[in-house]
């Protein structure tokens, strides 16, 4: 029988499209019917929108510099 | 190393490949920091040593720049950085001794869902606790960020590195899998997860018990 814990360790892979035959149908119809797993997958969605929030490291001058040092470099040689 | 990005996607590489082939700098620099986080994961995962990760993305920009004509689009724009970083962050590890390969799993990533969480037969035992959603909550924002960015710290390296890949830098299935040399069955284990762990610490976070 298909259940919560089938459900819950399928969310990434049903996003992904890859399930398929009957787990792909059994698990549409997990998710139809249970209201802690659809919580579940609105939370890591929720998760998800807060991670892409988080701000980027800046970048190291020293990296920045010799990038734009041999990029500048091949503008001069061409 | 061809890989399958969307037209739209593979245009705006064209536009930004021809912008960087004609010298544009505000371009490539946009690129550089656009680009900085994923790389510098990336290159941790391979070398380990932040100092040494921070040299071989410098390396990676020179090669990029390097080779930038030889650049087929054959593949996406960051796939195809990717891959040059990998290539030097391995032959980092060599000789540093640091030679890690990339583990696609490992012990050190736990069991695939929170098992304590159901019951034996597989049904929630402690369902997912409902969050506080409401307009005060906005207010909260910032904390429950970085509540996930301490948990993100924590991650075992691969589980973190296709997190930041996926889920924050928004790179396709595909890249991940080109750039890091994972299956995609892999790289989807890996991702759900560091999700769910994510997730469980933005619960913590909710109930008032996440540190």
């Amino acid at each position: 029988m298909y259940l919560c814990r089938d459900a819950i360790a399928h969310l990434t892979e049903a996003e992904e499209g890859a399930l398929t035959g009957w787990t792909r149908f059994w698990h549409g119809f997990h998710m139809s019917i249970c209201l802690h797993c659809r919580a579940c997958r609105r939370q890591i969605a929720e998760t998800r929108a807060l991670a892409r929030e988080i701000p980027p490291e800046p970048v190291p001058h020293g990296v920045e510099d010799e990038a734009m040092r041999a990029f500048r470099a091949r503008g001069k040689s061409m | 190393m061809a890989d399958d990005a969307p037209s739209s996607e593979r245009l705006r590489d064209a536009d930004l490949v021809g912008r960087l082939r004609a010298g544009d700098e505000a371009a490539f620099r946009e690129l550089v920091r656009g680009m900085h986080r994923a790389l510098s994961r990336v290159a941790v995962a391979f070398v380990r040593e932040p100092t040494a990760a921070e040299e071989v993305v410098q390396e990676t920009w020179v090669a990029v720049v390097a080779q930038l004509d030889r650049f087929e689009q054959r593949s996406s724009l960051r796939t195809w950085i990717g891959s040059i970083l990998v290539n030097r962050a391995k032959t980092r590890a060599v000789r540093d001794q640091r030679s890690v390969p990339f583990s696609s799993l490992s012990a050190e990533d736990g069991e695939p869902v929170e098992p304590e969480r159901f019951n034996a037969m597989g049904i929630w035992s402690v369902p997912p606790r409902r969050w506080d959603t409401g307009p005060e909550a906005l207010t909260l924002r910032k904390e429950a960020r970085e509540a996930i960015e301490r948990e993100l710290a924590g991650l075992p390296e691969s589980q973190r590195t296709v997190v930041v890949l996926r889920d924050l830098e928004g790179w396709s299935s595909e890249e991940v899998c080109n750039v890091l040399g994972l299956s995609e069955t892999n790289q989807r284990v890996l991702l759900h997860r560091g999700r769910l762990r994510l997730r469980a610490a933005l619960e913590r976070y909710h109930s008032g018990d996440g540190s």
